[in-house]
């Protein structure tokens, strides 16, 4: 349950916080120390909280009581540009307007490093090439976003919040509406990205076996609350799947990689 | 080079407008006039006098409209986003309609002030009615649309029991007309718009941004709410100091900037500077149309940029049926 400090370094913490949109709060009190440099996944039923506290962590959603720290700072304190170089925010089910071009799209992630009226400079455009080559982009920056296939224009988002040049990455539910290989190939690129880029990558997911195949470290919510968090191997386990999602859910090894693999076997009664 | 192109479009335009009319001047002897070389006493007092105020007020008009229009369509994420649904026009007739019919007795100067504070009032209280915790685009154009009707109401209110005179004069003048264009409705269009629209072409970076959506602009660091605020503040002031030059006049805010994006992109400071020309464009030819087509009636030419324009967006849907 608990964050071993000497593991590694915490990156974003929240501190008693307590979410929600009216006097209703979706989040009651929750603390939870996310570790720097690690891919880490969230995970939970529907409406336990998971989107709205990954709104908290990017800063796009205040709380009603408590705070988040970066690196020992209240984000609230932080400057809107500012707190945006430091957290960048893949938004889910975003469309872009029509005849935007994918290279468009992606230099308005330099916004939070530009001044109101300074020129385009070269490392905003360093920034930006390296991000669509880092996406596989390079090829079709001229294109439209709308003529791209789906898994293309989720890579253009996120090239888009690469070129914000952040070093944690919040993503809400990257993979949903992709099929099979475009999944594979987003998650592929977030473990290339915490692992050679020495990036943080906060991740909603809906896949348990996503989480237990590319994740380092999970975050397991109910009802606003956390069941469990820790490594995937220590917090994936048969009875908190049955406590979370109500679900038996058998958990084996993958032969292959030696990583837990979830196979759901029958809906518990409630 | 749209721009140059353009440009001269818009001047073969205004070129046309003020040589065309009942006393039809040539070309040679407009521009004689103009450039202010010798020409007939009879055409230097129709081009100078009666013709180039309207031509003008018609261009900065259609300019107006037209970058308001640009600017709306990026902060609500709309196609079919206009000044009028923040209710600018609305809220513009409702106070022209109240100070004609009610207030008789107030001089006709300061009607254009008075439908100005109109527009302004409006696109305010909008705003005001539709934040919560924030607005929203949905929110905004629900509202706008609310207020619009209730607004449009009370002006039907005051036409079926205001004195007949009046309230003709008032229907006249919400149909959109550039009849009585002066230089002093030009200078009054200048002083209140210029700011408007400068201020919208430096935020262009801010709305190209505010077009992907409150979630991704505010993820790079957007302020997003405080943005569409003053750009809805900025268009109130364009298209409020438009409306009050000449009544409210349709379709130009809706359709400058769609043609605007077809020449040049989404890049808004490119795209509001190729709007306004546009708009002008449009405008003048519109203008020249209405006096000209049933002349010597003339019709408003709020009527004829609907004549013109909605054909014209039907062909633009058509046309691109297969992406919409």
């Amino acid at each position: 349950m608990s964050f071993d400090p000497s593991e590694a370094q915490a990156g974003l913490v929240a501190e008693a916080l307590t979410l929600g949109y009216g006097a209703l709060p979706i989040v009651d009190s929750l603390s939870v120390t996310l570790p720097k440099g690690r891919f880490i996944a969230i995970l939970g039923p529907n409406g336990c909280g998971k989107s709205t506290l990954l709104k908290a962590l990017s800063r796009q959603l205040a709380p009603l009581q408590g705070q988040v720290l970066l690196d020992g700072r209240a984000i609230a304190d932080l400057g809107s540009k500012q707190a945006a170089r430091a957290l960048g925010l893949l938004a889910q089910g975003a469309e872009p307007p029509e005849g935007l071009s994918v290279e468009a799209l992606v230099r308005q992630g330099r916004y939070p490093h530009r001044g109101p009226f300074s020129p385009w400079q070269a490392r905003d455009q360093r920034a930006v090439d390296r991000a669509l080559h880092q996406t596989g982009l390079t090829e079709l920056r001229d294109r439209p976003v709308e003529v791209l296939s789906g898994g293309q224009r989720q890579r253009a988002w996120i090239a888009m919040v690469l070129a914000q040049d952040a070093p944690v990455l919040l993503l809400d539910e990257p993979t949903t509406w992709l099929d099979l290989r475009h999944q594979l190939e987003v998650l592929g690129l977030m473990r290339r990205l915490v692992d050679e880029g020495g990036l943080t990558v906060i991740a909603v997911l809906h896949d348990l076996d996503q989480a237990a195949r590319h994740a380092d470290h999970v975050v397991m919510m109910k009802a606003g609350r956390i069941v469990a968090e820790g490594a995937v191997r220590v917090a994936l386990t048969k009875d908190r799947l049955a406590e979370v999602f109500g679900v038996d859910v058998d958990v084996l090894e993958d032969p292959a990689t030696g990583r837990p693999m979830c196979v759901p076997r029958s809906i518990l009664p409630e | 080079m749209t721009g140059a192109v353009l440009c001269a479009l818009l001047l073969l335009a205004m070129l046309l407008a003020l040589a065309a009319g009942d006393q039809p001047v040539s070309p040679v002897d407009v521009l004689r006039a103009l450039a202010g070389v010798e020409v007939s006493q009879v055409s230097e007092t129709i081009v100078m006098t009666l013709r180039l105020p309207r031509v003008a007020l018609a261009a900065a008009v259609g300019a107006a409209l037209a970058v308001a229009g640009t600017a709306t369509q990026a902060v609500l994420r709309n196609p079919l986003a206009e000044p009028g649904l923040l209710g600018i026009n609305a809220g513009a007739a409702l106070a022209a309609m109240i100070v004609i019919v009610e207030v008789a007795s107030l001089p006709e100067s300061l009607l254009p002030a008075v439908s100005f504070a109109g527009a302004l009032i409006t696109a305010l209280a909008i705003q005001m009615f539709a934040w919560r915790a924030g607005t929203s685009s949905l929110r905004l154009i629900l509202v706008g649309v609310g207020v619009g009707a209730l607004a449009g109401a009370g002006a039907s209110f005051i036409a079926a029991f205001g004195p007949a005179a009046e309230v003709q004069r008032a229907i006249t003048w919400s149909a959109g007309s550039l009849q009585d264009a002066r230089w002093v409705k030009l200078e009054w269009l200048v002083l209140w718009g210029l700011p408007g629209a400068l201020a919208l072409w430096l935020a262009a970076r801010e709305l190209d941004l505010i077009a992907l959506g409150d979630r991704v602009a505010g993820g790079v660091g957007q302020r997003v709410q405080l943005v569409r605020g003053l750009v809805i503040v900025a268009v109130a002031l364009l298209a409020g100091a438009a409306v009050a030059a000449s009544g409210p006049i349709a379709f130009v805010g809706l359709a400058a900037p769609h043609v605007a994006r077809a020449l040049t992109g989404r890049n808004h400071a490119r795209l509001i500077p190729v709007a306004a020309v546009c708009g002008a464009i449009l405008l003048v030819v519109a203008d020249l149309a209405a006096r000209r087509l049933l002349a010597p009636v003339q019709v408003p030419v709020g009527l004829a940029t609907a004549l013109i324009g909605a054909p014209f967006f039907g062909y633009l849907l058509w046309s691109r049926r297969n992406e919409l």
